[in-house]
């Protein structure tokens, strides 16, 4: 690689506790914050590597990578890109912004101040609201691997957001991570709390403005709280460069009568390891997680959705799909838990893959521990292949072979993406689809 | 003349197995063929080669229109060129809708940048939906998902309509539909029907030629036209079966070839 033995010798330093420390006291954070940073440091000491027998991390050294700075290296960007419409033109009611993990920048439309929306990074609500931030940093669990111990020890940055008490806002945030230098590793840690009655839309996206030429790290969390009868739908789009390593871990814990929606579509990266957890946490407590992705080349994309019913007549609902090329592979981990007592819980969860060649595979690991009696509970898992006499179908009515495949992959995608609760994420979703085929398409012609 | 198919000694193999063991056949526009067989004779993998289907490999012969010998190109080349088939067992595609199928179905077919205006389109659809008796919220349907048997069938004459071919190949199209869907199919190939459409229609009953009314009837029996005729032929088979014509042709069935079963028989009667 490209480590030479003083810069070797840096990184380790740059991983040190004393380099946890010293960022914490650069930033003035709290002794608490401090403490529960060093607390994590310690345990990645101990841990190890997140995987299974289907996924393992391979071609990423932490040795090699750099954690995202304080202040830009010169040379580098110094904040992420500026959109060319301004957040109110975009209809959107912020937009929080995050270069490689660092460089925060956070634009509110006029509309958001009245309704006393708060919306800060999270250095920022460390020092004006840290009750707040501790409150949501002591509900997150205790990791249980290196990474995410990692990340939970060195993260500078993230949205804070939380949603007043009847609150709707109509326009969604908007969160925009970029992905853009080669041995680096990227954190981000966000929060978003919706309180009692409120109602608030989230959209993510994960980008790059470039290709990255050697490997990178982006980690990014998303703590949510649905408060008793609030409204959340969360959509991310990750479309990151193809020597990207992206481990998200996403938990939200969702009060009586709350709704949830989680929206997740994967398309870049080089590994991909995603854990949503979906804890339903008092009566008539519901989520929907819809995820859809796509694989090619050498792509691992091992995703988790974990429903937890812990109160009675919750109702979960989980629809994963995924198409795979060339030698990509996909693990989908799913866990319904119906808590003893969770009378009446609904719980259902499919995952389809489709697969378009020889070379990629496919698994699906569910799980179920159901405690209560009373309770509906469905699971299913397939994995298909493209059909010959489809294939011929369409084309005994005039469309290539390549638009015959296309047409069927769209229309495999298309249930699942009707299910997305808001118009321009589906939109955008069946747009990048639709690239990756073609781009996957021209891949093979060359 | 080219506005004719034409096939000259056709052999095909399925797995290895040959079922068409030299066959001839000329459709000429504007005629109305009628092609009857027991089970197992050959008829769909006749019209599956003629559509180019990859399993169907053909070891003879060759299968002429407009000038080309069509076993040289691909199934959408021949669908571009006029050819139809609709199918004796449609596929299911999820998540496609049948009318943005028709619509790219239409534009494929118009390669050279000709435009069909959208409202054009619809309006053609609806038309069409309405000759087959289907509700307009058919078309927004995901192509034959969940489509009952005879729903299947219609929605074949409904792609046939809307894509207007030169020559259609119907597999069994009257088969699984009721009395009233059997005419109200016939009728709408009856509207295509002119110097410009030719159609080869593969069927076990008489009753779907009281409405095409075809110029030709043929038999086939073990991958080969055994007998050719008029209209009057078809009634004779339907009166006596294929037996006596066989014993007439002094062919014996090949074990695995049947005649077509009782229930299948009741439901021509139905
Ligand atoms: N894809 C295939 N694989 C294996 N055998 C096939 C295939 N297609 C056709 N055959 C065989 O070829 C023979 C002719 O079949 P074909 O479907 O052409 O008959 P048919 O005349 O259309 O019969 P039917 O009246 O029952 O529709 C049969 O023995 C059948 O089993
Ligand atoms: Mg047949």
């Amino acid at each position: 690689m490209t480590t030479n033995g003083t810069s070797a010798q840096t990184n380790v330093e740059l991983w040190s506790r004393q380099a946890v420390e010293t960022l914490s006291r650069e930033r003035g954070e709290p002794d608490w914050l401090l403490a529960w940073r060093l607390e994590h440091w310690e345990a990645a000491q101990r841990l190890s590597m997140p995987g299974s027998r289907y996924t393992q991390v391979r071609g990423l050294s932490l040795e090699e990578l750099t954690p995202a700075p304080a202040a830009a290296i010169p040379g580098e960007a110094a904040s992420p890109p500026r959109p060319e419409a301004t957040a109110e033109e975009e209809g959107v009611a912020a937009r929080y912004a995050l270069l490689d993990g660092a460089a925060p920048r956070i634009e509110r439309s006029s509309g958001l101040q009245p309704k006393g929306v708060l919306l800060l990074d999270v250095e920022e609500a460390v020092r004006e609201h840290p009750e707040l931030v501790r409150e949501a940093l002591a509900a997150l669990p205790a990791p249980s691997d290196r990474i995410t111990a990692l990340q939970q020890a060195f993260f500078r940055h993230g949205l804070f957001a939380v949603i007043p008490r009847d609150v709707s806002l109509e326009e969604p945030l908007k969160v925009v991570q970029e992905v853009t230098q080669a041995d680096r590793a990227a954190f981000s840690l966000g929060v978003l709390i919706a309180e009692p009655g409120s109602s608030v839309t989230l959209l993510e996206e994960l980008v790059s403005s470039r290709e990255v030429e050697r490997a990178a790290l982006h980690v990014g969390s998303l703590y949510v709280r649905v408060g008793r009868g609030a409204e959340v739908r969360v959509a991310s789009v990750e479309n990151l460069p193809t020597r990207v390593f992206h481990f998200a871990r996403r938990r939200a814990v969702v009060e009586a009568d709350g709704r949830l929606s989680w929206t997740l579509g994967w398309l870049g990266g080089r590994l991909v390891m995603s854990h949503v957890e979906t804890v339903l946490d008092g009566p008539g407590a519901e989520v929907e997680d819809v995820q859809v992705f796509f694989t090619d080349g050498r792509q691992h994309f091992d995703l988790t959705s974990n429903l937890l019913h812990e109160k009675p007549h919750t109702r979960g609902e989980v629809n994963v799909k995924g198409a795979l090329k060339g030698k990509s592979k996909s693990v989908f981990w799913g866990l319904i838990r119906i808590a003893p007592g969770a009378q009446g819980a609904n719980a259902f969860q499919a995952e389809r893959s489709l697969i378009l060649e020889d070379g990629p595979r496919s698994n699906a690991i569910p799980s179920l521990e159901i405690e209560a009696n009373d309770v509906r509970c469905t699971h299913a898992a397939a994995t298909s292949q493209l059909d010959e006499e489809q294939i011929f179908y369409l084309r005994s009515r005039g469309l290539s072979e390549d638009e015959a495949q296309r047409t069927i992959v769209e229309g495999f995608f298309e249930p699942t993406l009707e299910k997305i609760p808001l118009e321009s994420v589906r939109e955008r979703m069946r747009e990048l689809l639709h690239r990756k085929w073609q781009g996957t398409a021209g891949a093979k012609a060359a | 003349m080219t506005d004719r198919l034409e096939i000259r000694n056709l052999h095909v193999r399925v797995e290895e197995k040959e079922i068409l063991k030299g066959l001839d056949l000329i459709v000429q526009k504007g005629e109305i063929h009628a092609i009857m067989g027991p089970n197992g004779s050959g008829k769909s993998t006749l019209a599956f080669a003629l559509m180019g289907h990859p399993k169907y490999e053909v070891t003879e012969g060759e299968v002429l229109f407009k000038g080309e010998n069509i076993l040289e190109l691909e199934p959408d080349e021949r669908a571009r060129l006029g050819l139809f088939l609709a199918f004796q067992y449609p596929y299911e595609i999820d998540g496609v809708p049948l009318s943005r199928f028709l619509l790219q179905a239409i534009k494929a077919r118009r390669a050279n940048g000709e435009k069909l205006p959208f409202g054009e389109f619809r309006k053609r659809l609806l038309e069409n939906l309405k000759k087959l008796r289907l509700d307009e919220s058919f078309a927004t349907r995901y192509l034959n998902e969940g489509f009952s048997g005879g729903e299947k069938k219609r929605a074949e004459i409904l792609q046939m309509l809307m894509l207007r071919p030169e020559i259609a190949i119907l597999d069994e199209t009257d088969s699984g539909l009721d009395i009233d869907s059997v005419k109200i199919v016939a009728e709408a190939v009856n509207a295509l029907r002119g110097p410009d459409f030719g159609c080869l229609a593969i069927t076990h009953y008489q009753r779907i030629l009281n409405f095409l009314k075809p110029d030709y009837v043929h038999v086939m029996v073990d991958g080969r036209i055994v007998k050719s005729g008029g209209p009057e032929l078809a009634h004779e088979l339907e009166a006596q079966g294929y037996e006596p014509l066989l014993r007439e042709l002094g062919i014996e069935l090949e074990e695995g070839a049947q005649r077509p079963s009782k229930e299948e028989e009741k439901e021509g009667v139905a």
